[in-house]
């Protein structure tokens, strides 16, 4: 990937982009990456996002991001490709994240685990296969999505191997 | 926040560091030192960047907050700084952060820090405050962070960082404290301060 435009996305963030575009999250906790492609135009969209479903929060002003939500997040990303020309079913999911990084409070934060949840049901209501995912357990991720490709590079913390899927 | 209100924060933190500093003696045996050297009210999306790189490997000790003041109480020390506290207390030179006995020494250091600064919180604002056990994870910043501010902060979107640095004799130990009130436990203290009303 290298001379290759890396563009990191922060929480509550999304984008689009193309081969040969890198697009990455850095440092997941919790938060869920899901990277949606469409192989024969290599083109995808990446999300960074923080919490299940946007509906549980209709009532804050915390609703106002779509990105913010897996949910939402989802749906925003397979409407910017469609509009792209990408059709919906033959779009490939990727999901990164979800970990419990603090297993002793896992009764009072399992938001990981929900992210997870909320993305495989949305994913599933729209037909997008999740193709391949590295999700759950109690390490933090960083994960970069390889437009040319399709394929997401996940490592974590220094010294620890990582992993292509 | 103006100057007044931001100092009556930085000074919760000032107490707060300052008993943890004289805890952290007695358990140590050796003088320890404090100083805040910064304190913000920060939005949620910036905190893991304010405290160095994302992926920064650090050391995390949090404790939830419950009744009095809702949220969690969180205390990072950079890798290198958590290695220097330990070998501090267990006379023994690492140079590797992990492993059971570490991360019982971190949860021990933290324990007392975070409890030191809820004291002085508590006193400060009249608040009553109840932690849970703590929680010890080392991992990259960002991991460590978002969990939190999604469970606690998820309808708040402003986190207290108190960036702390504890000394001992030529060791400087850098730590952060970091409060996520849940959304009435913000406006409960913003408002003791004076900031809303």
């Amino acid at each position: 990937m290298i001379g290759v435009e890396v563009q990191r996305l922060g929480i509550g963030e999304l984008a689009i982009g193309h081969n040969p575009h890198v697009l990455g999250c850095v440092g997941l906790g919790s938060c869920l990456a899901i990277a949606l492609y469409h192989p024969p135009r290599r083109l995808g969209g990446l999300a960074h996002a923080m919490l299940p479903r946007r509906e549980e929060f209709a009532k804050t002003g915390a609703a106002n991001n779509p990105a913010k939500f897996v949910d939402s997040a989802i749906d925003a990303l397979v409407a910017a490709l469609q509009d792209l020309g990408c059709p919906r079913t033959q779009l490939q999911a990727k999901v990164v994240g979800g970990a419990q990084m603090f297993p002793v409070l896992a009764q009072r934060m399992d938001i990981g685990r929900r992210n997870i949840e909320a993305a495989r049901e949305r994913l599933r209501a729209l037909g997008i296969p999740i193709v391949a995912e590295d999700t759950g357990g109690s390490r933090g991720r960083t994960m970069y999505f390889d437009l040319t490709t399709g394929t997401v590079e996940v490592k974590y913390a220094p010294g620890k191997a990582g992993i292509r899927i | 926040m103006n100057p007044e209100e931001r100092d009556a924060l930085s000074e919760s933190g000032n107490i707060g560091a300052g008993h943890a500093a004289t805890a952290l003696s007695d358990l140590l045996g050796t003088k320890i030192m404090n100083g805040v050297t910064s304190s913000r009210l920060c939005p949620l999306h910036e905190a893991p960047g304010a405290m160095g790189e994302e992926d920064e490997v650090m050391c995390g000790v949090i404790m939830g907050l419950e009744r009095g003041l809702g949220g969690a109480i969180m205390m990072l020390f950079p890798e290198a700084d958590a290695i220097t506290f330990y070998n501090l207390l267990t006379g023994r030179i690492n140079t590797t952060a992990g492993g059971r006995d570490f991360v019982d020494a971190m949860a021990e250091v933290g324990n007392i820090c975070i409890c030191s600064y809820l004291n002085a919180l508590a006193e400060m604002f009249d608040l009553r405050v109840f932690p849970t056990p703590p929680g010890v994870a080392i991992d990259m910043v960002g991991s460590l962070l978002d969990g939190t501010l999604a469970n606690f902060n998820a309808t708040a979107d402003e986190v207290l960082i108190i960036q702390t640095r504890f000394t001992e004799g030529d060791h400087a130990i850098r730590g952060f404290f970091l409060l996520f009130p849940d959304a009435p436990s913000l406006d409960l203290i913003l408002k003791k301060l004076g900031v809303r009303r």
